[in-house]
């Protein structure tokens, strides 16, 4: 991987080294986030972090409202997410029966930009790579090369045509992927409209606004705010737990503080393969949880910048 | 057919699953190395599923499928197993067999990093991860984390 | 080792880069799915592309596999949505056949052999095979044929067979094993099973 990295790097070098002009990028980036969500297509995608690799079918498909999109797994887990304008569901098979729940989120590839992706400009440089075919169709890579060390590297494929992006690649500081998704197969212009999901009786909320907060985050990284402040539970584990979640658009950190009950030692956590970084302190009276797809300067600065609210 | 094979009752007892599991484990290392008995292999499966009635086949799907994998690249994801050998318990082991404690290497501007002596390894990390991962890209990966303990030179903030 | 003890086994080779245990499993499962799919599927193109791409998928998934579901389970659900995504993506409805009759996997063939399944080659092909060992096994001395009916159709163990046919458990083993090669002499002039094969 970082042999076909490195060459495509040398091509580009020769090719379109220099970086757009902000209207260019602007261009790209827009064409890129609108094709994720406006145009109908399905597919299969791989998605690759270190040695693991998951299959995932996902079909998208403009309404009226919006969108709606459909992932599904494809290792016998039978669990879908459902997005539409008005929400996103994951639909999971449990045992005989189903059980629907709200998300909190929908973003999933091929949608990875936000809605309007120009602030990114702020915080990522855009240079146009090489071209590259993916699924069989001709696309160009988009480089999203970062203006700070507070976020990883990012490089989109967009098809040709329609500037969908079939294949995604967040990369470090040595142009190294640190993760990867790639359609194995896609077929634009047509998408099956969703069947109805299963209805419940009544969905259970996945979680509910934080209305006091016992902490502050005073030290964001440039270009970084909170998007999300939820109660929550989580599978497996006992009790509700509050999670945030900070972003730049395109780069997600989050945040999770339970209740200390006994004092909490200072860790830090790196993934193997290098994508996630994670620090957990104690904050007044909370353990405070702070994990994110971010190099260590971002997680570092956002865990010491959290203080008990006075 | 190689004579070896004539009286070598083995590949057919393992498809009965009445190996042991050393045996059985050779038997898979062996089909691994051996076209021929691999063959065998394959003739006694088809004998098996025709006189349970599937009857139907496509018969050179086999070789059509691995020449399409020869495009796919090779899986290293090797399973992690707990200590006794049972077979692959997935996340649970996840959660405590990955974790490798050490010293970290960059210097970091407040804190410095110590050697573990016996610490536990924070187990509801797991979960987080997963939320987290939820959220920024609704599909979940468990990534393998390495932890070091961290002492913070200075009051924390 | 136990039959899906064995599965787990094959699947942890190929996760470690041996992409011949897959072929193993290609072997062991191909039938079945192909029967599974048949009930689902009309076009006899489709049919292969969609178990092809079944057991592709199903390596490419194989990290994710958890041992807690038997191998064949996880196979199963991975052709059915395959296929359902396969037919629903070229605007084809499934065969209506009931979901139960999806589900129950031990129904003999006899619904399915008027329907050709396959290309007039693979079709005759398959017919031979079929013929061959069913006169192979009419053709056995009868205990060699008891015992391998009640290994293979009654999926009984080595030990409930020897109880039931009253001889030591070694002589079920050979018995079985000698019932195999009579069979498998009889296959390998029509399958051509030789050093060629690809894999």
């Amino acid at each position: 991987m970082k042999v076909v990295w490195l060459l495509l790097l040398c091509a580009t070098c020769a090719q379109a080294g220099s970086p757009l002009s902000q209207a260019d990028a602007a261009a790209w980036l827009q064409k890129m986030a609108d094709a994720s969500r406006h145009l109908s297509y399905e597919g299969v995608f791989v998605m690759r972090q270190g040695d693991t690799m998951q299959t995932l079918s996902v079909s998208n498909r403009p309404t009226a409202q919006g969108y709606e999109s459909l992932l599904t797994a494809l290792d016998g887990s039978q669990r879908e997410v459902r997005c539409s304008q008005s929400g996103a569901v994951t639909v999971m098979a449990d045992g005989s029966q189903i059980k629907v729940e709200k998300r909190l989120n929908h973003r999933h590839f091929p949608v990875l930009l936000p809605a309007n992706p120009l602030p990114l400009l702020n915080w990522y440089e855009v240079r146009l790579g090489d071209t590259a075919r993916v699924a069989g169709l001709d696309c160009r890579n988009v480089e999203m090369q970062p203006r700070d060390a507070f976020r990883w590297g990012y490089v989109l494929c967009a098809e040709k045509d329609s500037g969908l992006p079939l294949k995604a690649m967040v990369v470090n500081g040595s142009s190294q992927p640190l993760m990867q998704s790639a359609f194995a197969e896609v077929k634009l212009g047509a998408a099956p409209r969703l069947g109805a999901a299963p209805a419940l009786p009544a969905m259970p909320e996945a979680a509910r606004q934080v209305e006091t907060e016992q902490v502050v985050a005073k030290n964001l990284p440039p270009g970084f705010t909170r998007i999300a402040a939820v109660i929550r539970h989580l599978p497996n584990m006992q009790g509700e737990v509050e999670h945030w979640v900070f972003s730049d658009g395109l780069t997600h950190i989050s945040l999770f503080l339970t209740p200390a009950h006994k004092p909490v030692e200072t860790v830090k956590g790196e993934s193997t393969h290098g994508m996630v970084n994670l620090m957990r302190r104690q904050v007044g009276d909370f353990q405070a949880t702070v994990l994110g797809d971010a190099p260590w300067p971002a997680v570092e600065a956002i865990a010491l910048g959290l203080e008990p609210k006075k | 057919m190689n004579p070896a094979h004539e009286h070598d009752e083995s590949l057919s007892a393992f498809l009965d699953g009445e190996l042991s599991d050393q045996q059985a484990r050779s038997m898979i290392r062996r089909l691994g190395e051996d076209a021929v008995l691999r063959a065998r292999y394959a003739e006694y499966c088809a004998t098996g599923d025709i006189l349970r009635g599937h009857r139907h086949d496509i018969p050179d799907l086999t070789d059509k499928i691995m020449a399409a994998l020869d495009q796919e690249p090779t899986l290293l994801a090797p399973v992690k197993k707990p200590p006794n050998r049972r077979p692959m318990l997935w996340l649970a082991a996840a959660a405590t067999a990955a974790i490798a404690w050490g010293l970290w290497s960059t210097a970091p501007r407040q804190e410095t990093a110590v050697p573990l002596a016996a610490a536990t390894p924070p187990s509801d990390v797991v979960p987080y991860l997963a939320a987290h991962q939820d959220y920024a890209q609704s599909v979940v990966t468990q990534p393998e984390m390495n932890y070091s303990l961290v002492s913070l030179s200075g009051a924390a903030r | 080792m136990s039959d899906r003890e064995i599965d787990l086994q094959l699947v942890e080779r190929v996760r470690e880069g041996d992409k011949r245990a897959f072929g193993l499993l290609v072997e062991k499962y191909r039938r079945k799915i192909i029967r599974l799919l048949s009930r689902m599927v009309r076009d006899p193109d489709d049919l292969e592309d969609i178990a092809q791409d079944t057991f592709i998928k199903a390596y490419r998934a194989l990290p994710q596999f958890r041992g807690d579901a038997a191998f064949y389970t996880w196979l199963y659900r991975i052709a059915v949505n395959t296929a359902k995504n396969h037919l629903v993506s070229r605007g084809k409805a499934m065969r209506t056949v009931s979901e139960q009759a999806v589900n129950d996997d031990d129904e003999p063939d006899e619904r399915l052999v008027a329907q050709e399944i396959g290309t007039p080659e693979t079709e005759l092909l398959s017919k031979q095979v079929a013929i061959a060992v069913n006169e192979a096994v009419d053709a056995l001395p009868e205990e060699l044929r008891q015992a391998i009916t009640l290994r293979e159709m009654e999926g009984m163990s080595y030990e409930e067979i020897a109880e039931y046919m009253a001889c030591p458990i070694g002589t079920v083993r050979s018995r079985i094993f000698r019932a195999r090669e009579a069979i498998a002499s009889k296959l390998r002039p029509i399958l051509g099973t030789s050093k060629d094969k690809r894999w």
